[in-house]
């Protein structure tokens, strides 16, 4: 591409790095003058080349008529600052909570954005770096909650990094934007990555099993339904009843305790471990085996069960991480 | 980075549209025939793409159509760099731009060049009916720029102007303080000026028949503000043009540059005698597009550009091609050339064309000797006038003496007709004479100090020059019809078909109701405001910025727009106020929050996000020992909320609120 381009995206990450660091984590963020940037956007520049223009032309005529219209312009300028910045201030940012997902999934983030007093914000977009725009609407008081992708490529706590609400709304001449870093609740897990030569395990007795369906047609009950369990598990028609949310459980009933134990894959870097357990302890679970875990000196005794998966996949997700949400990034 | 909404909405297509199509109607004047078609076309086939009836065209169709707009503009116009071939340019553009316009980046351009397309008119025209069109343009380009930023998912709809006419007029506090204190620097280069537009004016020869159609026109020629009192009707002679040559049939004016004519400086007062005060009065004349200016006699301005020459003419070295504010002095007392002529001029004043009205020739020699002295044959010829001379908007047609016919067979004539007649008179008695073109009275305004000089106010008289006295005005036709020195033309020629034959619907038909005369007499005032303070605003800069201020400082200018600011944006935040009142929360809510801040004492707040009836599991969950009634405040707040069908009690919430017990802290 043109090297102009090039320039360009350099600077932005620069721009973005510097913002990155001065940024903290944050529990909820009120939006104000203090948070908010606001700066002409590209067709703002256009409208000050224009008024520019009229100037010239009102100038060179020495037409009162148009430098009041070149005036007028101006001061529309002036106010759009104060009604595009409108559009984001006074409102208050709050992560509700977030999905916990695979590394390279997106994780469905739920944040609750609050205004005092019913006010319409038009055209309030979201963005996580790297991932999908989403613009939003607000207008009743109160909160309002919604659900924003964040792409994930690192294990560990769910860090999407900095958020980025912005909006040009109503002229499009300014672009109002705030960067914020949120504290989410969600584990971003290993990616899986199948690794059939080594599912026997070593104590495993299941053989025949992992391919899952056959041995787990079987319904043994009712349990409650965890963040990032399939949906073909949900129990929907305890959940029409309001009895809340609760999820399917199959199994079978061959024992076939196994392990999923580090040791077996030896020979490979620290990342390509972790995913194949993960693969491993999403297999064992979807088989309705009972499995366990050991992890370089930490067991997680064998059961099975979501809870107990989201136990193990938490575990592997966090493995060399400390135990404080936001310390991931300083790993890599 | 694509943003998921670059493509142009519907309502903004729709607004676009709307835009384009004011503009091209505010200049439907300016362009030629064949580019408002062409922009029509553009529109209708952008409507008919939008509705699935039509492809947008290809581009080879474009390419054809943008070089045949080139091909077309370049035979239309004699060159390009004027101002209506670049404007027409404009619009042919900005109609082809339509054809493939999908984005929002495009829109957003083509908004913009209707911004400036709308502004280019306020160069043709300055009139406020005019720039209210420009405005309202304005709006909507507003509008449309607004629509373009807004949600994809909305329909056709008003909405935008809303908020558009909200932000301008948030706008307009700042806008004014601008327009007050934004210094203006004078033309950086020289510009193209509008093409001359035929205009009833003065012209430059005076032939008959010139001025009785003048008559039939109403138009605005300048208006003129005393600073003292307004001299009485008689005096209101406007001098603009001097003819001094004569053909036989047309009167013209001297070369500006002849042998004789040196430019004389403002400040020089050569050959002119000044006695006692002058009278100052700014003049704020329409445009003509010739260069001579109009005052009365004698003279003197300090502005910059104007040149009084040895005739005592006024001549603006630039074009008056717009609306322009000239102070003068007069001194209606004067002495001009009264020691004698320079040789040329007085052969160029006595001279006649050769065998030219040879009757009245004749005449002029025999009275010559009978009465001796210019004041005395004046007198006489004068009186003839008056005994037998009729003064009528609808002389009869003249043949190839004109002077001849006149005095001697048809008798009947209009201003043009006497002043002419005279001048020629007295040349063939052997006296310096000329016509004088200019304007006559006006009409004075009751209440405010200034007067408004129309076209059918056009009028001609002559000068004699008489040794010792030098120029002295003559005007033949109050000797024919002295009310009409004394009353407008308008009261006397009302009834008349010639008068304001251009113009039938005119106010000025009707001022003898009283309503339709006070209508005029304001929207004269209104007009003559809008001359002055916006049109000619820098005149007025200076003295208004130090009145307001007291002294123009930097930082007195800041405080300025500071205020303006402020003022911008003060309804904006009373309304806030006022809204903040407005809304109170609702009582159910508001109990509802009690009870969290209840339990939130007790170690367990609410989440956020987290359901009441969720909340009132947890709180149960924690402390059973409080289940039923936190069960039983979140049912009820849920029932009364939610469900039409239960009873509004909401002192059941209450009281169950506020019987709460807390339980005690884990």
């Amino acid at each position: 591409m043109n090297p102009l381009s090039s320039i360009r995206q350099a600077l932005r990450k620069r721009i973005r790095r510097f913002f990155d660091r001065r940024s903290q984590m944050e529990s909820e963020s009120h939006l104000d003058h203090r948070r908010l940037y606001i700066l002409p956007s590209k067709a703002g520049s256009g409208f000050l080349v224009l008024i520019f223009a009229l100037w010239l032309l009102a100038t060179n005529f020495e037409n009162n008529l148009i430098f009041m219209l070149c005036f007028l312009l101006a001061a529309f300028f002036v106010v759009t600052i104060h009604f595009t910045h409108g559009t984001l201030s006074g409102l208050r940012v709050k992560p509700v909570r977030a999905q916990s997902v695979f590394k390279g999934e997106a994780a469905a983030v739920e944040l609750s954005f609050s205004q005092p007093r019913a006010r319409r914000r038009e055209q309030v977009l979201l963005r996580f770096a790297g991932g999908e725009s989403q613009v939003i609407t607000l207008e009743k008081a109160g909160d309002t909650f919604v659900t924003v992708l964040a792409p994930t490529n690192r294990r560990g706590y769910l860090d999407p990094g900095l958020l980025t609400i912005e909006s040009v709304y109503p002229a499009g001449l300014l672009r109002v934007w705030t960067y914020i870093r949120f504290r989410f609740d969600g584990i971003v897990y290993p990616a899986p990555v199948p690794d059939r030569a080594r599912t026997s395990g070593r104590r495993g007795t299941g053989e025949g099993h992992y391919s899952g369906s056959a041995g787990s047609e079987d319904y043994v009950g009712l349990k409650t339904f965890e963040t990032g369990e399939s949906l073909r598990h949900v129990a929907w028609k305890q959940y029409a009843r309001e009895q809340g949310l609760w999820s399917k459980q199959y199994g079978d009933s061959v024992d076939s305790r196994m392990w999923v134990d580090w040791e077996d894959y030896a020979g490979m870097d620290t990342e390509q471990r972790l995913s194949r357990m993960a693969w491993q302890v999403c297999e064992c679970e979807a088989a309705g085996k009972v499995y366990g875990l050991r992890l370089s000196g930490t067991d997680i005794p064998p059961n099975r069960g979501s809870t107990h998966r989201q136990k193990a996949l938490r575990r592997l997700a966090l493995y060399g991480i400390d135990d404080k949400p936001g310390a991931a990034d300083e790993t890599s | 980075m694509k943003r998921p909404d670059w493509q142009l909405s519907r309502n903004g297509l729709f607004w676009v549209l709307s835009a384009f199509s004011a503009v091209v109607a505010l200049h439907l004047e300016h362009l030629p025939p064949w580019v408002t078609v062409l922009a029509g076309l553009c529109i209708l086939w952008r409507v008919l793409e939008y509705r699935g009836m039509v492809p947008f065209p290809p581009w080879p169709i474009r390419a054809v159509l943008v070089a045949g707009c080139m091909v077309g503009l370049t035979m239309w116009y004699p060159t390009l760099l004027g101002l209506e071939p670049m404007l027409s340019m404009l619009i042919a553009g900005f109609g082809l731009k339509l054809l493939e316009m999908h984005h929002k980046r495009d829109a957003i351009v083509l908004v913009y060049l209707a911004f400036f397309a709308a502004a280019v008119n306020c160069i043709f025209t300055q009139e406020i009916p005019d720039f209210i069109l420009v405005l309202l343009t304005f709006v909507i380009a507003t509008s449309a720029l607004v629509s373009i930023n807004q949600p994809k998912s909305r329909g056709f709809s008003m909405g935008p102007s809303g908020i558009a006419l909200k932000m301008l007029a948030t706008a307009l506090p700042l806008m004014l303080a601008l327009f007050l204190i934004v210094p203006r620097l004078g033309a950086l280069w020289s510009i193209p000026m509008p093409k001359n537009q035929a205009r009833t004016g003065v012209g430059d020869t005076l032939s008959p028949g010139e001025f009785s159609n003048l008559v039939g026109s109403d138009e605005l020629a300048f208006r003129v503000r005393f600073e003292g009192e307004t001299p009485s009707r008689d005096r209101l002679y406007w001098r603009g043009l001097v003819f001094s040559e004569f053909d036989g049939r047309e009167w013209t004016q001297a070369d500006f540059f002849g042998p004789d004519q040196p430019v004389l400086n403002r400040s020089n007062n050569e050959g002119i005698v000044r006695i006692g005060e002058p009278i100052r009065y700014t003049i704020t004349m329409e445009p003509t597009h010739r260069k001579w200016l109009f005052a009365l006699s004698t003279p003197a301005t300090p502005e910059p550009g104007i040149h009084r020459i040895r005739d005592s003419r006024l001549v603006s070295v630039d074009r008056i091609s717009m609306r322009r504010n000239y102070e003068m002095r007069s001194w209606l007392d004067y002495r001009l050339e009264p020691e004698g002529l320079h040789p040329y001029r007085a052969e160029l004043e006595r001279s006649l064309p050769p065998g030219s009205n040879p009757e009245t020739v004749r005449v002029a020699r025999e009275w010559a000797r009978e009465t001796p002295g210019v004041e005395a044959l004046a007198e006489r010829v004068l009186q003839l006038f008056n005994r037998s001379f009729v003064y009528t908007l609808e002389p009869p047609l003249l043949g190839t003496h004109t002077v001849d016919e006149f005095l001697w067979q048809t008798r009947r004539g209009f201003c043009e007709h006497f002043a002419g007649s005279f001048a020629f008179f007295m040349r063939a008695a052997g006296y310096p004479a000329r016509v004088v073109g200019g304007y006559l009275g006006g009409e004075i305004h009751p209440t405010e100090n200034f007067v408004t000089v129309r076209q059918y106010d056009a009028h001609a008289w002559a000068e004699v020059w008489i040794e010792g006295r030098g120029w002295i005005r003559v005007d033949p036709t109050a000797a024919v019809a002295p009310e009409r020195i004394e009353s407008s033309l308008a009261d006397l020629f009302r009834n008349e078909d010639g008068f304001l034959a251009d113009s039938p619907l005119s106010l000025l038909r009707f001022r003898n109701i009283g309503l339709v005369n006070w209508i005029i007499l304001r929207r004269d005032y209104l007009d003559y405001a809008w001359g002055t303070w916006v049109l000619g605003y820098e005149h007025q800069q200076v003295e208004f910025l130090k009145g307001l201020l007291g002294r123009v400082t930097l930082f007195r200018l800041s405080l300025l727009l500071l205020v303006a600011a402020g003022i911008s944006l003060l309804p904006y935040l009373v309304m806030r106020l006022i809204n903040r009142q407005r809304v109170k929360p609702d009582p159910r809510d508001a109990l509802i929050r009690q009870f969290c801040e209840k339990m939130a004492r007790a170690g367990l707040p609410r989440k956020t996000g987290e359901g009441i009836l969720d909340f009132a599991r947890r709180v149960s969950a924690e402390h059973p020992g409080v289940e039923s009634d936190a069960m039983a405040i979140a049912d009820v707040y849920v029932a009364q909320r939610y469900d039409n069908r239960f009873p509004q009690q909401i002192d059941e919430l209450r009281k169950r609120v506020k019987r709460f017990m807390v339980p005690p802290r884990k």
